[in-house]
């Protein structure tokens, strides 16, 4: 019950029962100032204190009070009847409050009626860094990330604000979270962040806008997380309704144990090297290779960023034997044959121990391939430490990308990028993607979450061909999402957004 | 270098084989023939560094085994 409620059935009651006993002056002394007392608070709240709430609303307030007073006052001279529609009035007040009917009240917005990315905002004082968050942040396993993209954020005190999203897990703490999040010294203001509809009928091939209800038909949707935490069915509307279309074809290579290039996910969209390519015995390089660039909306498997063909191509170069470990020579040869087959992207998800030689030849390799117009990404490491300790995750000029779980932390394997130049993060744990002979399993590792950036990096590129590492780099970071680790991971990629700002 | 290790099952990149001592220390057999692949098997090897190995476990120090023992 909010106590917003609670004084406008006092103020209900006050009055009816002051218009009740008019002729009984000894009762009715009571009443008057009871009466003056609670509808002064509720003018006040709604007219000098901060509310959302419109004139137009306190409006229907002002109306059901008077209103249903004067109508109770019909049944005055049977004090009976007139004391059992009060209680009745009253009764049916409170449950419209409680239920969170949000009719009278409305402040009480169910976790259904907020935006299923950022349930809340909030404002903090001037001057006051998110960081005081991280520590609700990692108690509840929220994110958080700026509420407006400013341009010129001194000129304004948008900057102070901050969207939250609120894992499903926590939405049953949500009256916690606030409580908690009011009481923080440094946050000036909260709001619950409510989706606003028109009230419209849907037509029944109408599209939801949960993630549950997804805009292609990929069956294995429903067990892609990473579909939601990427926002993949805003950036397939976002394609689909502003008509956008690629600049050119670009093209994805994954440097990995080959790809299935026969898979029924995958053969839409792959281009051939060679034949010895092809194929993938173990398995991992398929898996990326759907990761990245899956055929989406065929009814078929899984989705990627591409609603249709025409955006990327993705090709493979093997570089792992049917089973084990592989050299720096054969990565590197690789990395030197995709740039020359004009790579767009190069996705690397494997890695050994750094030492200074390894670095310098990767280093120059992935000079090369910069010079050749190509983007390398590479998979940050299953170690659990600094991905400085690792090639070539820690080599200048590449994107080295972590991995998240479910809830959007760090996945307790995932190498830290924060000491990197170019480090993200991006879905990791529990991924849902392809299997040679037209097959699907899960898999987890900083390996899958690479190829969701190298994805995202060619879609940027088909859109923006002359995009270079650094400027998707500080695309994909001024617009990605900042989560409950995000200091040891880099930021969350946000595909949909890294469009709209690429526009 | 002489190591008593445990193998143990990682369930990363697709799921592998690796070796843990008693220190916590990780090691990624190259080598680990397949019928010590069970988990919870104690091992005393010797091993050395795996100079030039890059893998998608992306996981451990790389180790070459050169003898072993089962405990």
């Amino acid at each position: 019950m909010s106590w917003i409620g609670l004084i406008f059935i006092w103020t209900f009651a006050s009055l009816s029962l002051w218009l009740l006993f008019k002729e009984e002056a000894h009762i009715r002394k009571y009443f008057g100032p009871s009466f003056i007392a609670s509808f002064l608070i509720f003018l006040a709240y709604h007219l000098v204190l901060p509310s959302t709430f419109g004139y137009i609303r306190l409006a229907v307030y002002l109306f059901i009070l008077f209103g249903g007073a004067f109508v109770l006052n019909i049944f005055s001279n049977n004090k009976i009847a007139f004391l059992s529609l009060l209680g009745a009035s009253v009764f049916g007040l409170y449950q419209l409050d409680v239920q969170g009917l949000n009719l009278f009240f409305g402040q009480k917005a169910t976790a259904e009626n907020l935006d299923p990315q950022s349930e809340l905002l909030i404002e903090l004082e001037e001057g006051q860094r998110p960081k005081l968050l991280d520590k609700l942040a990692a108690k509840y396993g929220f994110s958080y990330e700026p509420a407006f993209k400013l341009q010129n954020p001194e000129q304004s005190d948008l900057d102070d604000f901050y969207a939250l999203n609120i894992p499903e897990a926590a939405l049953d703490q949500l009256s916690e979270i606030e409580e908690e999040l009011k009481a923080l010294q440094g946050v000036e203001s909260l709001e619950e962040n409510e989706i606003l509809q028109l009230w419209e009928p849907q037509s029944a091939g109408a599209i939801g806008r949960s993630p549950k209800q997804p805009l292609l038909n990929d069956p294995g949707i429903a067990k892609m997380w990473a579909y939601e935490a990427l926002n993949y069915n805003g950036l397939h509307r976002l394609l689909q309704e502003e008509g956008i279309r690629p600049k050119k074809k670009a093209r994805i290579f994954i440097l990995d144990t080959g790809v299935d290039a026969k898979h029924e996910d995958i053969k839409g969209q792959y281009r051939s090297v060679a034949s010895e390519h092809d194929t993938d015995v173990q398995g991992h390089g398929t898996h990326c290779a759907g990761i990245a660039a899956a055929v989406s909306n065929n009814g078929k498997g899984v989705a990627s960023a591409f609603p249709s063909s025409d955006f990327v191509e993705v090709s493979s170069i093997q570089v792992f034997p049917r089973s084990g470990g592989t050299t720096q020579r054969r990565i590197i040869n690789a990395m030197l044959l995709a740039a020359d087959k004009g790579a767009d992207v190069v996705s690397m998800s494997l890695g050994g121990p750094s030492s200074d030689d390894r670095q310098k030849a990767y280093e120059e390799a992935v000079r090369y391939v910069n010079k050749k117009g190509g983007i390398v990404v590479v998979a940050a490491g299953n170690n659990g430490f600094d991905a400085r300790r690792i090639v070539p995750a820690s080599v200048n000029g590449v994107i080295t990308v972590s991995a998240l779980d479910p809830q959007l932390r760090k996945a307790s394997f995932s190498n830290e990028v924060q000491h990197l130049n170019y480090g993200l993060a991006a879905p990791g744990v529990d991924i849902y993607s392809t299997m040679p002979n037209s097959k699907y399993d899960k898999m987890s590792g900083t390996s899958m979450a690479t190829p969701y950036v190298a994805g995202t990096l060619g879609l940027l590129r088909a859109l923006h061909p002359q995009l270079t590492t650094k400027e998707a780099y500080e695309l994909l970071v001024k617009t990605g999402k900042q989560t409950a680790d995000g200091q040891k991971t880099g930021p969350l990629i946000q595909p949909m957004q890294a469009v709209k700002a690429l526009k | 270098m002489k190591l008593i290790v445990t193998v143990i099952h990682v369930p990363l990149s697709g799921g592998f084989w690796g070796l843990k001592d008693d220190q916590g220390q990780e090691y990624l057999p190259t080598n680990l023939d397949q019928k010590y692949a069970k988990a919870g098997l104690r091992l005393e090897i010797m091993a050395k560094e795996a100079e030039d190995y890059f893998s998608v476990q992306m996981w451990g120090t790389p180790v070459e085994i050169l003898e072993l023992k089962v405990l």
